[in-house]
């Protein structure tokens, strides 16, 4: 038995019985239930010692060339190396699904399939995304980065690595009232910063270092 | 006339449903994987984590420097073994051959165990020579990611173990070989992680 | 010979008596009243004696509906610990001007608007909406219970003990003073050294395991376990909401549970993620929160926006207008909803080109939402609209998002949102779009899906009363703060020095003493209802004329819900069978195979939040102890087989002949 059987295994022993019986009535409702049905009969794909072989030999080849490609540096220049072992991290990770995972496109009505895509979305979003924007962050913010274009457009940054240009004294330049509030810069870190402002308060010790500038570099 | 169709139809979509409303049922293996797409974007937020912060040494050692490669190929081969030999007893599982899964899985413990060893020994070694996890971002990172990994691979075993006693006391019934599909997917799932680690952690370390 | 002091940190860690607030009159006050109203509610439970009951019925019950009362009553009782909360930041912002101080220490204030946050959106909102789809969704589907029972009875727990958590932060030591996300630095060890970022932390670790096992539970439920005809189309659109909210759980939770465990990292052992130095970067995290916190933004609302869409239906006699693209809609947004996140910090710096991205796509999302709010409009055209309470919200509802999705979209533009960032505008954005879309949600779900639950109307008068209060309530609250955050008001303030703004904060003061009001009508209304439940008694099984499964079973429905599966043949499937003379079968009944009640769950749970308590105040003995404890019930548990029973055919025979005569298609 295969583990695709045993996903149906427990569920489906009553099914076709009760698929006959329902026949009659399945022309008219294609529906769920009749995939669901099918899908039992059809066991799908299961390992066999031949491809649970093959997948090993494969992912033996495919990590054992990466690592020898990294420790000789044959491949000369380092992005090259990085690329080709992306390349080959992406190959063994299709061959591990195909041959140990059993991915394929019917299981349990394509829903595995779906989800994992889904995930993959999710994951190069999540992985791409916060590379690119805290890279702009560190690229817009870093201290030794000449800032002096961007002052103009008073954001001038502050030399804490995290911290966000202020908004212009903080305040909305409209109102009067808004000098009320203080001069509490209005950060990205400004969740917090609105406490700065708060009198009657002991200064918060965060935004004493956060705009006291005695922070670490990034990097 | 149209009563008694009805009639029919419900009784016969009753035997279906009843199996349903078992919750050890059949949505069982699809539930599991949906875990590990979960577990999946636990570990692409620690990826993106070690792709954001893991460049800052902050003055301390860099990856060249503390990590090993040929740990790193030992402990990959170990776990690819261990895939292999998952695989294998679920085959048997296949056939029904209580004991040839049960040694299967010994097997594939034994590799697990011993990459977890290998895998702390490496921690050990990291932290006595000053490269601990709050030495830098980087080695934050690096033990956080690595660490979480070998955590999964250690629940791994101990439901390994667990799962062989309940075999072992009860065979290859249905709620069994469930539990076991659903291990061999934990157990293969961790492998694909992996292949992430050593490609992204260790070898792209190396090239930094 | 162990020395006294040693001896002392080991069995209770930092936890001295200092930790009690015995100092603090409104916390001693408070302390008391709920010590008065637990002995009085514990000692009436044990007069009546009900812990036998409570334990056995609905303590370790795996019915999905019962599961799905207790997370309501739990989300119920938060709102009023989270709204207390609310109405003391109110009055204290309205009398602290120039040379008054207010009532409350800063150290305390903090507490209460990161505690009001947390409780609101993590223990009232997530429970209140978990709850309505756990008893919802899978009557709508025709199914008998969820894929997961006893993982339904656990995730319950998980979130009760989250609450529990923050609850013990009141009386001992502190609760998080750094808003409702914690970002670092400031929630670092260096800047918050004492235990109320712990707090935050384990109550929402062990709460988030909850949720995102409930949202796995949920979608294998949706993917599996749909009655034969339920095609994906043809599922309610409550349905569709519910699937979709839970695929964003279960794909946004495991970033939360990541960046909250990285910041414990940081505190407990003293890693570099996100601290100043050492190369940490704190925007890391807030960059990592946001991924989950914007995804967790449609989890709140997507459930609101499919009971909008039952509600109109039902209470215009009409087809929804526009099924398709009301699933399409909210298929793009659920997916969509992974793209907006750095909208929350376009102040951070990342430069134009993320910001414009990010700007535009939030402003993507809005269309997907205007949509719905068409295809709502375009089902009241011509309809026979009944006002009944679930409509009132539902219209209360459309006017109130509709003005908050727009200041939404205002914010959506990084120039204007570099003024407005932060400032009391944004935070009249996000109450108008909770309280108008989230809250006014779950009380017309509330108040649609009481009788199916309980089998008694709510009371209309009471009702009546209290969506007046909290609908004009909402408003008088809310909009000031507008007007104060174009006038560059921000957030999070204890004190002002301008008294010029003070008429605006007591304006929204008295807002929040309406919205008091309404909330006590809603308890009122739940009194009234109990108390005159025969008068309200709905023996049909159908009050509103239905059109979805739900409505086909008697009220309560029976433990399996189904005797017979139905088969769907149509969208609105009990509309459909009522149209077709459907008849309930009177005999043929088979016996139901049942999963059994278990402990397991409140054990596992209560074994988490002891674990998280004791790493909260570091009593490592005792963290260990409940770690492995957790180990060994659960494994012990898979250890059990035998975890049904079979319903006889008798006893089914027995439950239907005692409900079916009265219902409503009978005839």
């Amino acid at each position: 038995m295969s583990e695709d059987d045993l996903a149906s295994a427990g569920t489906r022993a009553g099914v076709p019985a009760a698929q006959e019986l329902y026949a009659g009535a399945r022309g008219v409702y294609p529906d769920a239930h009749g995939r669901h049905g099918s899908h039992a009969a059809h066991p799908e794909h299961r390992g066999s010692l031949r491809s649970y072989l093959a997948g090993f030999g494969l992912s033996v080849l495919l990590t054992a060339i990466p690592f020898a490609l990294v420790s000789t540096g044959t491949l000369g220049g380092k992005q090259a190396t990085a690329l080709a072992i992306a390349v080959f991290a992406a190959a063994q990770i299709v061959v591990h699904m195909v041959y140990f995972l059993h991915m394929n496109a019917r299981s349990e009505g394509g829903w595995t399939m779906m989800a994992l895509i889904f995930t993959l979305i999710l994951v190069v979003i999540a992985l791409s995304g916060s590379m690119w924007v805290m890279y702009h962050l560190n690229v817009n913010m870093m201290p030794e980065q000449a800032m002096e274009e961007m002052a103009d457009e008073s954001v001038g940054p502050l030399p804490g690595g995290a911290m966000a240009p202020t908004s212009g004294g903080g305040a909305a330049p409209t109102s009067a009232s808004g000098a009320a509030t203080g001069p509490a810069p209005r950060g990205a870190m400004g969740s917090m910063s609105g406490m700065g402002s708060m009198s009657g308060m002991a200064p918060m010790p965060g935004m004493a270092s956060m705009s006291g500038g005695g922070v670490g570099p990034m990097r | 006339m149209a009563v008694a169709l009805e009639r029919i139809e419900f009784e016969h979509v009753h035997e279906h449903i009843q199996e349903h409303a078992d919750e050890e049922g059949g949505s069982t293996l699809l539930g599991f994987w949906i875990y590990l797409m979960s577990d999946c974007l636990l570990f692409a937020a620690l990826f993106a984590t070690f792709a954001v912060v893991g460049g800052n040494y902050a003055g301390g050692p860099s990856a060249r420097q503390v990590l090993e490669l040929p740990t790193v190929e030992f402990n990959t081969a170990m776990l690819l073994l261990s895939s292999l030999t998952c695989g294998l007893a679920m085959l048997e599982v296949e056939r029904g051959r209580v004991a040839a899964m049960q040694a299967w899985l010994a097997v594939t413990a034994l590799f697990g165990l011993t990459f977890v060893g290998v895998e702390i020994q490496e921690f050990a070694h990291m932290v006595r020579e000053g490269a601990g996890p709050d030495r830098s971002a980087f080695l934050s990172c690096f033990f956080t990611l690595v660490g979480t990994h070998g955590l999964h691979v250690s629940v791994g075993l101990i439901w390994m173990t667990t799962l062989m006693a309940q075999v072992g006391r009860r065979g290859l019934i249905p709620a069994n070989t469930r539990r076991l599909a659903c291990f061999s997917l934990f157990w293969h799932f961790l492998d694909v992680i992996w292949i992430g680690v050593f490609t992204f952690v260790y070898l792209m370390g190396m090239l930094r | 010979m162990i020395d006294g002091v040693s001896l002392y940190k080991f069995l209770f860690g930092r936890l001295t008596w200092a930790a009690f607030p015995i100092h603090e009159p409104i916390l001693v006050g408070t302390f008391l009243v709920v010590v008065t109203g637990g002995v009085a509610v514990l000692g009436a439970l044990t007069y009546f004696r009900l812990w036998g009951y409570l334990w056995r019925e609905w303590f370790t019950t795996i019915d999905h509906k019962r599961i799905g009362v207790m997370y309501t009553v739990l989300g119920i009782v938060m709102l009023l610990r989270g709204f207390a909360d609310a109405m003391m930041m109110r009055g204290q912002q309205a009398i602290a001007f120039g040379a008054s101080q207010g009532y409350l220490p800063a150290h305390h204030y903090d507490q209460i608007f990161t505690a009001h946050g947390v409780i609101m959106i993590f223990f009232v909102a997530m429970p209140l909406i978990t709850g309505l789809m756990n008893f919802v969704m899978p009557l709508q589907i025709g199914a008998r219970d969820v894929a997961f029972p006893y993982l339904n009875n656990f995730s319950f727990w998980m979130t009760v003990g989250g609450a529990m958590l923050v609850m013990v932060s009141l009386f001992v030591g502190d609760f998080a003073r750094t808003g409702w996300l914690a970002y670092p630095p400031l929630s670092g060890i260096q800047y918050s050294p004492d235990t109320g970022v712990d707090y935050y932390i384990w109550a929402l670790q062990v709460a988030g395991i909850g949720t995102l096992l409930s949202g796995v539970n949920m979608v294998t439920t949706v993917l599996k376990l749909r009655a034969p005809g339920m095609t994906l189309m043809r599922m309610p659109v409550f349905t569709w909401t519910t699937l979709c909210t839970n695929v964003l759980i279960v794909a946004s939770f495991p970033v939360l549970t990541v960046v909250l465990a990285l910041l414990a990292l940081d505190r407990y052992l003293g890693m570099h993620f996100f601290t100043n130095d050492f190369g940490g970067n704190a925007m890391m995290y807030v960059n990592l929160i946001w991924i989950w916190g914007h995804p967790e933004v449609y989890i709140l609302i997507l459930p609101a926006f499919g009971v909008f869409s039952e509600v109109t239906a039902t209470f215009s006699g009409k087809r929804l207008f526009g099924y398709s693209s009301m699933v399409y809609a909210t298929v793009c947004i659920t997916v969509l909803a992974y793209l907006v996140w750095l909208h929350h910090f376009f102040t951070m710096g990342s430069g134009a080109s993320v910001n414009a991205f990010f700007g535009i796509t939030t402003m993507i999302i809005s269309i997907p939402t205007g949509a719905k709010m068409f295809n709502w409009l375009f089902t009241l055209y011509r309809g026979r609209i009944r006002f009944e309470l679930p409509m009132l919200w539902t219209i209360a509802f459309m006017l109130t998002f509709v003005i908050g999705g727009m200041s939404g979209v205002l914010l959506a533009v990084p120039p204007a949102d570099f003024v407005l960032h932060n400032s009391l505008f944004l935070v009249a954005h996000f109450h108008n779009v909770i309280i108008g879309g989230v809250v006014f949600g779950m009380f017309a779900g509330i108040n649609y899906w009481f009788p199916k639950a309980f089998g008694f109307r709510l009371d209309p008068f009471w009702g009546r009363v209290s969506f007046w209060f909290w609908v004009s309530g909402f408003y008088v609250a809310f909009m000031p703060l507008y007007v104060l955050g174009l006038m560059g008001v921000t957030r999070r303030l204890r004190h002002f020095d301008d008294p010029s703004l003070q008429i605006w904060f007591v304006i929204a003061a008295l807002g929040a003493a309406l919205i008091f009001v309404g909330i006590l009508a809603f308890l009122m209304q739940l009194f009234v209802s109990i108390r005159d439940r025969e008068r309200l008694r709905d023996a049909t099984g159908d009050p509103w004329g239905g059109r979805t499964l739900e409505w086909s079973t008697p009220s309560p429905p029976p433990e399996y819900n189904f005797a017979f599966t139905p088969v769907i043949r149509d969208r609105d499937a009990w509309w459909e069978m009522k149209k077709r003379g459907y008849r309930r079968p009177l005999e043929g009944f088979k016996p139901i195979h049942m999963p059994r009640n278990t402990g397991t769950g409140v054990i596992l749970a209560a074994l988490s939040t002891i674990l998280g308590f004791a790493m909260v105040w570091y009593i490592w003995w005792l963290a260990a102890t409940c770690f492995l404890a957790l180990f060994v019930v659960a494994i012990g548990h898979t250890f059990n087989y035998q975890r049904s029973f079979h319903l006889s055919a008798d006893e089914v025979a027995r439950i239907e002949r005692a409900r079916t005569p009265t219902l409503a298609a009978e005839g």
